[in-house]
């Protein structure tokens, strides 16, 4: 691997001024695919999910399906964009073996949806707009698998396999205007603008929002100038960056290659580069040259796509609160500081907090345990908390457990350590484990006198008034009451006991 | 009646009053196209390929069905021939080009399904100039076809082999494919009768696509009366193809009849006055004019309408149709069927480029490449946006034309069937189409139907043209034609093609 | 209209992805000269304010339902690939510079 000599960040963006531009892929959630009937489901058998049309059979012709333009119309308003009365497919025109006809269906000068924006809130707490030049509909292509050389990559492979499962899958590509004025910022803008995409399109039942089966994926554009008031510099393009993180990375990433290059008085090259997981850096893949002629023009077999006034306004109507809304709602009625909602933001727990409250639950509370115990063990086993065992029902029910004095806090933690592995819900566990405070105070006053007797010399102490031994009795009651106990009461006791 | 002659020169009308009658059954009819079939196709190679045993099977359940008296539709048990440009599920499909070749299709076009629906036997599939794209059927890549009038003659194109077919009796009806004349062309050169229905009648759906706003099926017939029944058995909105139109009930076979009475008395025919004289021979002129005396004759309102826009339709055309070809045809690139040629140290694209250059032909070849050159950014302006604006001109001229005039009417083509190989430049092959172009830019219906002969005993096309979607008023206006030619010269003039089985002609 | 060179025609091979060989490069280049120059009269008609017509005839909007329905049968495609494996298409290997 190529190691490329970088600037640092601080200095990159002290010398020049970063431009950003994104193309984020949303994968809609559809019962069939854009222009025909097929199913499509993440991870099938290959080339099972396939009708004449996904194909690109000889003869065969598409047919717009409804679901997806309406879900592209309601993310189109979500992001605040002029949503056209009357919009037109064209075809894009490349080979490539992933692509059944050799022109993917999409929208070239009426797209359906056009001129929005979206407002992202950064780490700072500060509001962001990103400005949004499109969000146009267009079919996916297949997917390819390549065998041989290096782990699966393109570069090396002695041939590929092609499933076509995907090509037809419906797609909106949301296109950013140019991201000005984000300077050091402009990684942070990325990401936060991801996030937020993905969010909606989530918030709104449009797409599953996946990162990992694919249903978001983004191209990140950047670029240098000297001065905000200098033209765009020439600009790199990174393809299929599919991790919010890998996006920040990115963009810092190429902020300092290219700044480097600038500042040795060279030049960026359009090219098309990927993200390297592996070497936490871009590479390029390919010179984009002058062979990318897509000669667009409008598809004869389809027809002008018409959304009606009315059309636009039920959907309109039909939007959910957005994430962006929504989170500053919460905030409210949780109390929350900026700080503590941002951290929610960051592990991506609102809606696991919101569900727990729903289910009964402190606000406070919940955040406590989805940044704390539940966080520190979904990181252990790297996975998402979405996907432990634990949901917002058994935290409420923990939480309402510990709060009512049933249980002690390293119980609580207990509980959720054992909810984690799977051993059953709190209930259950606190059954089976025996886990109970002991306050039943004739029980607990017989240990009390009994670890009195056993120690007199630090009874006669406590008895005296230097209170510092107390610990140890206390740590006796607790240990003959298989740490059941509530240690408040045995304090209280010890102190009954002694001034007797 | 059992003689193969005798049932293979019937019409497919008065092969199904046979069948109802009870004087025939469809396996007599397949039999009999069987045994024409072999004597004659090896003479006019209308057919790629040919599906008898399917076909009988076919014929044998209508009969069965006719026997025990179930109701039938009006086609059941008249087979018919299928251009190799529409798919047929089972039967392999070519389009006539090497890179389809033993391609079978895992579905049926709508329009297949329609002709099975029918109860019609399918014999075999049609020959064509390579996707569709020539005027002479000499750009297959099997094998020409010869004109049953003279064999040493093209039978036009590209639907030559559907063409030849019905015009040498190998079949009674056909199903052909019209981009820029394709069916009635060919009608013209063969003394058939070939309609172009107004663009969205048909589905498309499994078709295959050539230049998808220019394409549609339609039917190939002896008669205009034949030629009808097909039409009503094709036509219908389909939810597969976006292009279709819905709410168009067709009547054509009624109004082919009402024709037949000869009345044209609320008819306005316009003449198109471009299309006489410079650039189309004497014969067909004269042949042309004679037909326009008759239509006169019958009461119609005849004068003469300029189109200055008319021959501009040839240079749209061959903007708009090699810009939607070399999109349309770029599926074909050996990835997931038909041919696939492995250069040495084959990468995907080496491997794509080579197959594309082995499996298509040389006519193939230069509409790709001038497609990809009008749609280029540095053309694409002035030449596919203008083309498409011009487009837009043409249709306005018809409308404004259709406010005054029912029909027009001008010759099918420039000349009458012309010599294998006598035409080699393209440009002089294109202006063949000049005449049937405007119909498939403008998506109107449009019928040629044979008006006579000339010097040298070859069918002269005479081309109606309607409003969008009044197709049934050009198959009144054929009909009432095709009576009246036939009293002229004594009989129809398909009547007069040679009975190529017989040994000598 | 300039003349079309050797270059210009090979560019729009390798759009078209065709390996034309160098004879038919030199004879594409006068027919697609001829071609050309018989479609640029059009560029005579007035064309101001016209809009472009894509499909010949207005019809009304037409959708699909997101309805699924039956779909191929793989065997069937894999019986007509050129080169299979795993139950998914080969395709030589792609190179990251074309």
């Amino acid at each position: 691997m190529m190691t490329e000599k970088l600037m640092s960040f601080e200095e990159a963006v002290a010398k020049f001024d970063p431009v950003i531009g994104l193309e984020i892929h949303v994968e809609l959630d559809t019962a069939t695919k854009l222009f025909d009937w097929a199913h499509y489901e993440f991870g099938s058998e290959p080339n099972t999910e396939l009708t004449p049309v996904s194909f690109g059979l000889p003869g065969a012709l598409p047919v717009v399906n409804r679901e997806a333009v309406k879900k592209a119309v309601k993310l189109g308003l979500a992001l605040n964009c002029h949503v056209n009365e009357w919009s037109q497919f064209a075809r894009k025109n490349y080979f490539y073996p992933d692509m059944p006809r050799n022109y993917q269906i999409s929208q070239f000068d009426k797209p359906t949806n056009g001129n929005g924006w979206l407002d992202v809130e950064l780490e700072d707490g500060s509001i962001f707009r990103v400005p949004i030049e499109r969000a146009h509909i267009e079919d996916d292509a297949g997917k390819i698998n390549h065998i041989g050389g290096a782990n699966g990559r393109l570069e090396g492979a002695d041939y590929s396999l092609v499933d076509y499962n995907r090509a037809g899958v419906p797609l909106v590509e949301i296109v950013t205007k140019p991201i000005t004025g984000a300077g050091a910022k402009a990684p942070q803008v990325a990401g936060a603008y991801a996030r937020a995409v993905r969010d909606i399109a989530v918030a709104c039942g449009v797409s599953e929002g996946k990162m990992e089966h694919g249903n978001l994926r983004a191209d990140v554009n950047v670029s240098l100038r000297k001065s905000p008031s200098d033209p765009f510099g020439i600009r790199s393009e990174t393809k299929n960056v599919n991790s919010f993180k890998a996006m920040e990375k990115t963009v810092a990433y190429e902020i300092r290659r290219q700044a480097y290059l600038l500042s040795q008085g060279g030049e960026v090259l359009q090219e098309t580069r990927h993200w390297d997981e592996k070497g936490q850096c871009t590479a390029g893949a390919r010179l984009k040259s002058d062979a990318n002629d897509y000669r667009y023009f409008p598809d004869p077999d389809l027809l002008m796509l018409h959304v009606t006034e009315s059309e636009i306004e039920e959907i309109r109507a039909s939007l959910p609160e957005l994430p962006f809304t929504k989170r500053r709602r919460l905030k409210a009625e949780w109390g929350f500081s900026d700080e503590e909602m941002r951290d929610l933001l960051n592990a991506e727990a609102v809606e696991l907090v919101e569900e727990s409250v729903k289910k009964g639950s402190s606000p406070q509370g919940a955040r406590k345990w989805w940044l704390g115990e539940i966080l520190r063990l979904a990181n252990e086993m790297q996975i998402p908390m979405e996907a432990l065992a634990i949901g917002p029902e058994d935290v409420a029910k923990i939480e309402e457990m510990l709060s009512s004095g049933k249980l002690t806090d390293k119980m609580a933690k207990q509980v959720v350590e054992a909810v984690v592995n799977g051993e059953g819900r709190p209930e259950e566990i606190v059954e089976k484990k025996g886990l109970k405070i002991v306050s039943d105070s004739s029980q607990l006053s017989g240990a009390v006198k009994k670890a009195l007797a056993e120690n007199p010399d630090i009874a006669e102490k406590l008895r005296q008034g230097n209170m510092k031994p107390m610990g140890v009795i206390i740590g006796l009651v607790m240990k003959e009451t298989h740490g059941q106990a509530d240690a408040k009461s045995v304090r209280e006791l010890i102190l009954q006991e002694v001034s007797k | 009646m059992s003689g193969a002659e005798e049932i293979v020169t019937l019409t497919a009308s008065q092969m199904a009053k046979a069948m109802k009658k009870g004087d025939l059954s469809s396996r007599q009819i397949v039999e009999a196209e069987l045994e024409i079939t072999k004597a004659v196709d090896p003479k006019t190679q209308s057919y790629l390929s040919t599906c008898f045993t399917s076909a009988f099977m076919v014929a044998d359940a209508v009969d069965q069905a006719r026997a025990i008296g179930q109701e039938l539709p009006e086609l059941a048990g008249i087979p018919i021939a299928v251009k190799d440009m529409i798919v047929t599920k089972g039967v392999e499909t070519t389009a006539a080009s090497k890179i389809l070749k033993g391609w079978v299709p895992p579905y049926d076009a709508t329009s297949v399904e329609k002709v099975k629906e029918s109860g019609m036997p399918i014999l075999g599939k049609t020959n064509l100039d390579e996707f569709a794209q020539g005027s002479s059927t000499e750009n297959s890549a099997f094998h020409p076809t010869f004109n049953p009038w003279d064999l040493e003659r093209v039978p036009g194109g590209s639907g030559g082999g559907s063409a030849a077919a019905v015009s040498s009796f190998e079949s009674p009806l056909a199903l052909g494919t019209d981009t820029g004349g394709s069916i009635r062309q060919p009608a013209s050169f063969t003394g058939s009768v070939g309609v172009k229905p107004t663009y969205g009648r048909v589905s498309r759906y499994g078709a295959i696509s050539m230049a998808s706003s220019l394409d549609q099926i339609g039917p190939c017939a002896r008669t205009v009366e034949d030629a009808a029944m097909l039409f009503d058995a094709i036509t219908g909105y389909d939810p597969k193809d976006s292009t279709s139109i819905p709410d168009c009930p067709s009547s054509a076979l009624k109004a082919a009849l009402e024709g037949k009475g000869g009345d044209l008395s609320k008819i306005r025919v316009g003449v198109i006055s471009e299309a006489t004289g410079e650039g189309f021979s004497k014969d067909v002129t004269d042949g042309f004019l004679r037909g326009v005396n008759l239509l006169s004759s019958m009461g119609a309102k005849v004068e003469e309408k300029s189109f200055p826009n008319f021959a501009h339709g040839i240079q749209i055309y061959y903007i708009l149709m090699p810009a939607e070809v070399s999109s349309n045809l770029a599926r074909y690139d050996g990835m997931r069927y038909g041919l696939r040629i492995m250069p040495p140290d084959a990468t995907a694209f080496s491997m794509m480029a080579a197959t594309r250059e082995e499996g298509f032909g040389a006519e193939v070849k230069r509409r790709i490449m001038l497609g990809t050159y009008v749609l280029s950014s540095s053309q694409y302006d002035k030449m596919y946006a203008a083309a498409q604006k011009v487009r837009t001109v043409l249709i306005n001229d018809f409308k404004k034309a259709f406010e005054s005039f029912d029909v027009l009417v001008c010759p099918t083509s420039p000349t009458t069937a012309f010599k294998v190989g006598e035409v080699e430049d393209p440009v002089t092959m294109y202006k063949n189409d000049i005449a049937t172009i405007p119909a498939n830019l403008a998506g109107l219906p449009a019928i040629s139907l044979p008006v006579g002969l000339d010097k040298l005993g070859l069918p002269i096309g005479f081309q109606i043209m309607a409003d969008r979607k009044k197709d049934e008023v050009a198959f009144k206006v054929a009909s009432a034609l095709e009576e009246a030619v036939s009293r002229e010269n004594d009989g129809p003039i398909w009547s007069k093609a040679p009975r190529l089985w017989k040994s000598g002609e | 209209m300039s003349d079309f060179s050797y270059e210009q025609v090979q560019h729009l091979a390798k759009l078209a992805c065709i390996a034309l060989s160098d004879e038919e490069i030199e004879d594409l280049k006068n027919d697609l000269q001829g071609i050309v120059r018989s479609v640029a009269l059009i560029s005579d008609i007035d064309i101001a304010g016209v809009e472009p017509t894509t499909n010949p005839l207005p019809l009304p909007p037409h959708y699909r339902e997101d309805v699924a329905g039956k779909t191929l049968d793989r065997d069937v495609l894999l019986e007509q690939a050129p080169e299979c494996e795993d139950g998914m298409f080969v395709t030589p290997r792609i190179l990251g510079d074309e």
